[in-house]
């Protein structure tokens, strides 16, 4: 990499190899003749067009800082500060080397302070320069932002030509890359400087004042709003962008301004039934997926096409029957061609380079497609080879294409009938536990979500994964930083520990250790918390395993259960913490764990008289198992708690306006033999 | 003189047409079906605009203007299905047709199918099931391509939705929408002249049609735009050589091949030898064109298809369409009096025979030897040089000579009420009377003195004529043989029955039915000449006749000659080799079948001078990578080899042969086809073995059909080493001819060859 000035004996070195002439370009930058420095820049102008070696030999021999210095000078005259300008530019076509070394020697504050000047023909030529800088992806973006001046300033530079317009609506394209950076930008009116260039003559401005507007709008609900009510000539943005995404545009901007209506429909600015979303902007986004497209387009295409139907169950519909979209994506697969092989090795570059990107867009496009529709997933799951595809891509080197494919297999594993059949046919479960080895979060969150489905009760893979250890990973994953990777890892165990053989969950108890359930049980996050509630109660299902695990946990379950009893937790929380209860209650020996502890007596009594008839509810059912009378000893139980004050308690519950609280409180008046149910969680789907 | 004749079985229908006010919905129809379809000439080719009544199964019911269509059957089987097809088929000149169809109720079942289908394809199914009928079914979703089996297509449609279908006639696909949305291609490859048709079967089935009386759901304009800028884009980038006189030859090319096409034969030669071009075409199959055309343009209607037989076996039989036009044609001949049998009924004419000698058989068919008699021939005899006489103004060359200029006889007012005609028409016509009369003879009006001419005595004679003609003010029926006229009953007889034929093999047409009717219908009329359908008796109507002939005689030799030629050279001609380019640069791989290696080069290649350079680079395992440059002077015998990197050079003695890359013209031809996949047109032909400079060589050569660029060649030299040459990026000419000139280097040059494997 070069700096702005070499060090010394690099210098030397290097400079062997510079040819004479361009040092003579730089040593007339020195002359004392203003005049002669002139003509020097302009031959040095014209000896740099298109050819990087001798841009490189100039920045090597130290010409930047004193193109800088003469541009800077107040001294220059206007015509030698504007070819400085000019060279510069020039420069800064060159390499990415040549960009670093001209960052590094301040150009950009230089040239942002050339912007003050009036002269036209001046400014214009430094925004040329700061453009070619500024879109390069070796400058920091933020260098736009460092001084609060700049980005007002050029603003009111919009007004000035086409040029001017041209050079700074492509640098906010380019620097406009975080929530703040829009904010900022909207702060300064962007919408209302930028709005009008839309219909300027000039397709370059037009093209770049569209592509701003895609950026700024990208997940940004307060632009999106504002956009929709911005009128471009009389009229409204929307048609205008609908306008731009006719079919005999330009592919590029047909492509952008779908960007646009798709950011601001996410964004909640148009209602996803409109027209100009349904029959306009998805349509031209399924064009943008087909064959004759580049292969850039077809991956931006389908990452917006994407975007944009992800919530919403309709247009995945359209989309799903639009242009036969679900066999066009399988083409995505077909990179590169054993065809591009053969022909030329530049098209089998280009292929491999896009190969990647394409296939995790296909990914992404097919998990959007799937995420609601029972009908698409299948449709989705007969696609040619879909299911290998998916299976090879969880184990590509690609972290992108892991992820976008995890992704595909966790919408198509929302489906019963598909976990039944393609996800066990294809043993989808291997390759998924291998990728939850060792993965990075964002992978590990996606992978560990679908495996929730995968061990969902009727899931036939269950079994397999079951005894590829699967326990000890997810109650690592319980560990985790990471409240998304916690709540998956818990809810995991819950799922398996629903309807589970007495090993299974004893093995979960084990592995997990009430430590770690104690902690999880004090989660911050309430998902998590939630979970671990859930799978307590599905621990403590039938009679002998309630009374195995009480005996075994019964103090620590006891203790965790009147934490949260007195703890400030949501309704749901402590609804489910009683309904955990009420299966403690309903063990042989573990009900004695209630019955000897009166301050546990005394909550329940508390929530019986509740304001929230769910917890009523809860409370209730725990008293009723308690005074059950087919069981040894429930005389006297039913003694104790009718000292307690139960009966009254239960009796007034009689007269309760909730039809369901009132039977279930006549019930366990009358003693009447009532199995409990098992109150049991059972989450059917993994949402993430 | 005009006015029916009753009594006449075969009456023309008279068409009404009244001045209805036009509706506010026929005017927004108007408005849109101009807007959508500008290139559409609806005088010549009627957009559909309703259902046809007449079009339909009996099932089917219509109502509301033909637009609602409504199922009326007992709907138990699919024996129950019925479909009807709108008036008009979908004129080509529409580029992108697009009509919608509303389920306003699926009725009890919902089979409904919505698609194309040609004229006569049976109506008691649904479009899909048959041969040329398309269709998409409501039901199940799937596509029917000709076939009772349809394939998964799109989501399923019912009440309330809205179908759309598109024919795009640019590259004959067609899609379907529903409710807005495109659903993708559903059919490729799809003939030409379709009627949009829905099929329903079950009761209650209630569908309507929207042929542009209302808005589209879909934005059928927007995607019309697309293929508007994509055929523009095509047009503007279509691929001319930036060099110096490509555009120039292009142009040439442009303007022989349309001489060519239209055989003018002179002309096309002529142009060839000033532009230095070579003509495609045999000339012999110019001239066989340019003779049929004469006869079609001279009324002699049953020599044309004759000469058309005996010339190109089989095109005829294929084209049953196209002969059941050239015969109708003939008849109306028959009435003018200018068709050949009757004009020289009971005789050979020798002046036939002297501009045929090649086909004496032409005035020995059987149906005129039937109806010829001795008798005939002598008492017509001055009728019938009156006939040559007055059709020599237009066509024959060899006529003028042997007719008297004046026969006072009252037949001939019918031929120079023809005549007459003729002149009148001849300056509109001027290229077709300036082409078949190209080196010979006569064209009195377009003041083109081709050939050697007899200009004025035609003229004057002419006006001799003339004068006669005008105390003749009536013309009769077959120039006002009795004979004739018999003969014209029985041609029209066989007509008739060939028609019926027609129809029982291929269905229904509607244009052959009307072409029928309105030539039977000359014969209502006391003077046909003057009457409502006398227009077809004019000789500018055999204008079209003869250029479907022609394009068709153009398809089928074409056609003949790409399918390796099926039939023995009877007519067209055995393919002969092509003329390889002389000069041309270009990239080559060429593949060694010992050692398995391919070298890439770049190859400057000079016939004229005999003279080959190639820039070699050979790649072994990597890293090596050598270059070599190869000049071949075999005018000298010399070949130098020099190394790219150093410029070192080596200079050889060349032993062998000037060998060029062509096709000698003993080769066996071996296959004709088209390269690449569909669309891509790139169409070579296969020649083998043994050039004379090659005596013990296998040698196969690929080469292009259009141009004669090589495509490929393999050989086997000493029936040892065989290697193969891929030919690739071919440009024509030489960029630079200092690539022959070897580098200052190969002054001191060594003489034995540098080792140039890796």
């Amino acid at each position: 990499m070069m700096a702005c000035l070499l060090e010394a004996p690099l210098r030397i070195s290097v400079l062997s190899e510079v040819t004479a002439t361009s040092r003579h370009y730089v040593d007339r930058l020195f002359d004392p003749d203003p005049q002669n420095v002139l003509q020097g820049v302009i031959d040095m102008k014209n000896a740099v067009i298109g050819n990087n070696r001798q841009k490189a030999n100039l920045i090597v021999l130290g010409a930047v800082p004193r193109l800088l210095y003469l541009l800077q000078q107040s001294s220059s005259s206007l015509e030698l500060r504007t070819e400085c300008a000019v060279v510069l530019g020039s420069l800064a076509m060159g390499t990415e080397n040549n960009i670093k070394s001209l960052v590094d020697c301040h150009i950009i504050p230089a040239l942002l302070q050339g912007l003050l000047c009036s002269d036209l023909i001046f400014i214009e030529a430094c925004l040329r320069c700061l453009r070619t800088v500024f879109i390069s992806p070796v400058t920091p973006v933020q260098l736009l932002y460092t001084d609060p001046t700049v980005i007002p300033h050029l603003m009111s530079l919009l007004s000035r030509s086409q040029h001017t317009q041209e050079y700074i609506t492509q640098i906010f394209a380019h620097c406009c890359k975080t929530p703040e950076h829009q904010t900022v930008l909207f702060n300064h009116g962007a919408i209302q400087n930028i709005a009008p260039l839309l219909i300027s003559p000039s397709f370059k401005v037009r093209m770049q004042a569209l592509k701003c507007f895609s950026v700024l709008a990208y997940e940004n609900a307060q632009v999106s709003m504002t956009l929709v009510n911005v009128l471009v000539d009389g009229e409204q943005l929307s048609q205008v962008f609908v306008r731009m995404m006719q079919r005999d545009k330009p592919i590029e901007m047909q492509l952008t301004a779908a960007k646009c209506l798709t950011y601001m429909c996410r964004a909640g600015a148009i209602r996803t039934d409109d027209n100009c979303i349904v029959l306009k902007t998805l349509p031209c986004l399924v064009r943008m997926c087909s064959k004759e497209r580049l292969l850039e387009e077809r991956v931006e295409g389908a990452e917006t096409l994407a975007y944009l139907m992800e919530p919403d169950i309709e247009l995945q519909r359209i989309a799903s029957v639009t242009d036969h979209l679900v066999s066009m994506l399988a083409d995505y697969f077909k990179y590169p061609s054993s065809v591009s092989a053969i022909t030329d090795i530049k098209r089998l570059d280009h292929d491999l380079k896009h190969a990647h990107e394409l296939r995790q867009a296909a990914f992404k496009l097919y998990a959007s497609l799937g995420s609601n529709d029972e009908d698409i997933r299948k449709k989705i799951t007969e696609t040619e080879n879909m299911m290998d595809r998916i299976v090879s891509g969880l184990s590509e080197s690609s972290i992108k294409v892991r992820l976008a494919a995890v992704r595909c297999l966790h919408s198509l594993s929302r489906s019963v009938q598909q976990l039944r059949t393609s996800f066990h046919d294809h043993a989808v479960w291997k390759p998924l536990m291998k990728l939850l080895q060792n993965a990075p979060d964002e992978v590990l969150v996606m992978a560990s979500s679908t495996l929730c489905n995968l061990l969902l009760e009727f899931s036939p893979s269950k079994e397999p994964i079951l005894e590829s250890g699967v326990i000890e990973l997810l109650c690592s994953l319980t560990q985790s930083d990471s409240p998304a990777l916690r709540v998956n890892g818990i809810w995991a165990l819950m799922n398996m520990a629903f309807q589970a053989d007495q090993k299974v969950k004893v093995e979960i108890v084990r592995a997990l250790g009430t430590e770690q359930l104690f902690r999880l049980l004090s989660d911050p996050d309430t998902n998590v918390l939630m979970k671990t509630l859930g799978l307590l109660r599905n621990l403590l299902s039938t009679r002998p395993h309630i009374d195995q695990v009480m005996s075994s946990h019964g103090k620590q379950i006891m203790q965790a259960v009147t934490l949260i009893l007195e703890g400030e937790h949501s309704i749901e929380v402590k609804e489910q913490t009683l309904c955990i209860l009420a299966n403690i209650a309903d063990g042989n020996t573990a009900k004695e764990l209630i019955m000897t502890n009166d301050d546990m007596l005394q909550k329940i009594k508390y929530y019986m008289g509740h304001s929230n008839v769910k917890l009523q509810l809860a409370a209730t059912f725990c008293i009723s198992n308690l005074i059950w009378n087919e069981e040894d000893g429930s005389q006297e139980r039913q003694d104790k708690l009718r000292d307690m004050g139960f009966v009254d308690i239960l009796h007034k519950l009689t007269q309760a306006s909730d039809p369901n609280l009132c039977d279930r409180a006549k019930t366990a008046m009358q003693h009447t033999p009532w199995w409990i149910e098992a109150l049991m969680l059972w989450t059917p789907f993994g949402e993430s | 003189m005009s006015g029916p004749s009753s009594g006449c079985g075969f009456l023309m229908s008279v068409v009404v047409h009244g001045d209805l006010a036009l509706s506010e919905q026929e005017k927004e129809l108007n408005q849109r079906l101009r807007s959508l379809y500008p290139a559409v000439n609806e005088q010549e080719t009627p957009l559909p605009r309703s259902w046809s009544p007449k079009d339909k199964f009996s099932y089917i019911g219509l109502s509301q203007n033909n637009l609602r269509v409504h199922y009326k059957g007992h709907g138990k089987t699919p024996k129950d299905a019925a479909s009807v097809r709108a008036t008009h088929p979908i004129p080509a000149a529409c580029g992108v047709y697009y009509f919608e169809v509303k389920i306003i109720s699926k009725g009890r079942d919902g089979y409904m199918g919505i698609g194309l289908s040609a004229q006569g394809v049976n109506m008691n199914r649904l479009p899909g099931w048959d041969k040329h009928s398309y269709g998409y079914h409501g039901d199940d979703g799937h596509s029917f391509c000709s076939s009772g089996t349809g394939q998964p297509y799109g989501p399923t449609f019912t009440t309330g939705d809205v179908i759309g279908c598109c024919v795009n006639l640019i590259n004959n696909t067609c899609f379907y929408t529903k409710n807005g949305h495109s659903l993708g291609i559903a059919f490729t490859d799809l003939p030409p002249n379709l009627y949009p048709t829905v099929g329903l079967q079950t009761p209650g089935e209630v569908v309507d049609a929207n042929f542009g009386q209302h808005p589209f759901v879909f934005d059928i304009e927007d995607y019309m735009r697309e293929w508007r800028t994509k055929i523009q884009a095509q047009i503007d980038r279509f691929p001319i050589g930036e060099r110096e006189g490509e555009w120039q030859a292009m142009i040439q090319k442009m303007v022989a091949s349309y001489l060519v096409h239209h055989s003018y034969c002179a002309t096309a030669e002529a142009f060839a030898k000033s532009t230095d071009q070579a003509v495609h075409e045999e000339l012999a199959s110019i001239k066989n064109r340019q003779k049929i055309q004469k006869l079609v343009l001279s009324g002699r209607m049953g020599e044309a298809i004759e000469t058309t037989q005996q010339l190109y076996p089989s095109l005829l039989e294929r084209n049953p369409d196209l002969l059941f036009m050239l015969k109708v044609r003939q008849f109306i001949e028959m009435v003018n009096g200018t068709d050949s049998e009757v004009r020289c009924l009971g005789g050979r004419s020798p002046k036939s025979q002297d501009s045929y000698p090649g086909s004496p058989r032409l005035f020995n068919s059987p149906v005129h030897k039937a109806s010829s008699s001795q008798t005939y021939q002598t008492s017509f005899d001055g009728n019938y040089c009156n006939g040559v006489s007055s059709s020599k103004g237009h066509t024959s060359a060899h006529s003028h000579k042997s007719c008297p200029p004046t026969i006072p006889s009252p037949e001939l007012g019918v031929l120079n009420g023809i005549r007459g005609q003729l002149t009148n028409v001849s300056t509109e016509v001027e290229m077709e009377v300036d082409h078949f009369s190209n080196g010979v003879s006569e064209s009195s009006s377009n003041g083109f003195l081709n050939g050697s001419s007899t200009h004025g005595i035609d003229l004057e004679e002419c006006d001799a004529d003339m004068e006669v003609d005008s105390a003749q003010s009536k013309r009769q029926l077959c120039g006002g043989s009795q004979a004739a006229i018999e003969r014209m009953i029985q041609f029209g007889r066989e007509l008739q029955s060939m028609s019926e034929n027609l129809r029982r093999e291929r269905g229904k047409n509607s244009a052959n039915k009307k072409m029928l009717k309105d030539a039977f219908s000359l014969l209502a009329y006391s003077d046909p000449w003057s009457s409502p359908v006398g227009y077809q008796l004019d000789s500018i109507q055999r204008e079209p006749v003869c250029s479907t002939l022609n394009s068709a005689i153009l398809a089928f030799s074409l056609s003949a000659t790409a399918r390796c030629l099926g039939f023995p050279a009877s007519g067209a001609a055995a393919p002969q080799p092509c003329v390889a380019p002389l000069q041309w640069e270009g990239r080559t791989v060429e593949y060694d079948h010992g050692t398995g290696r391919n070298t890439r080069a770049a190859v400057s290649y000079d016939a004229q001078n005999q003279r080959i350079r190639v820039l070699e680079q050979k790649t072994g395992h990597t890293p090596c990578k050598k270059f070599f440059e190869y000049i071949y002077l075999f005018k000298s015998g010399v070949l130098f080899q020099i190394e790219e990197i150093t410029k070192q050079c080596a200079k050889i003695a060349l032993t062998e042969a000037w060998d060029p890359y062509d096709i000698p013209l003993n080769s066996t031809y071996e296959d004709q086809y088209f390269i690449g996949g569909p669309g891509d047109m790139i169409e070579v032909q296969e020649w083998s073995d043994r050039k004379p400079a090659r005596k013990n060589e296998a040698w196969v050569g690929v080469y292009t059909l259009k141009d004669c660029y090589p495509v490929q060649e393999t050989y086997t030299k000493n029936s040892s080493v065989t290697t193969s040459t891929r030919f690739f990026d071919l440009q024509l000419g030489i960029s630079d001819p200092g690539v022959f000139d070897p580098p200052s280097t190969c002054q001191s040059a060594r003489t034995e060859k540098m080792m140039s494997d890796c």
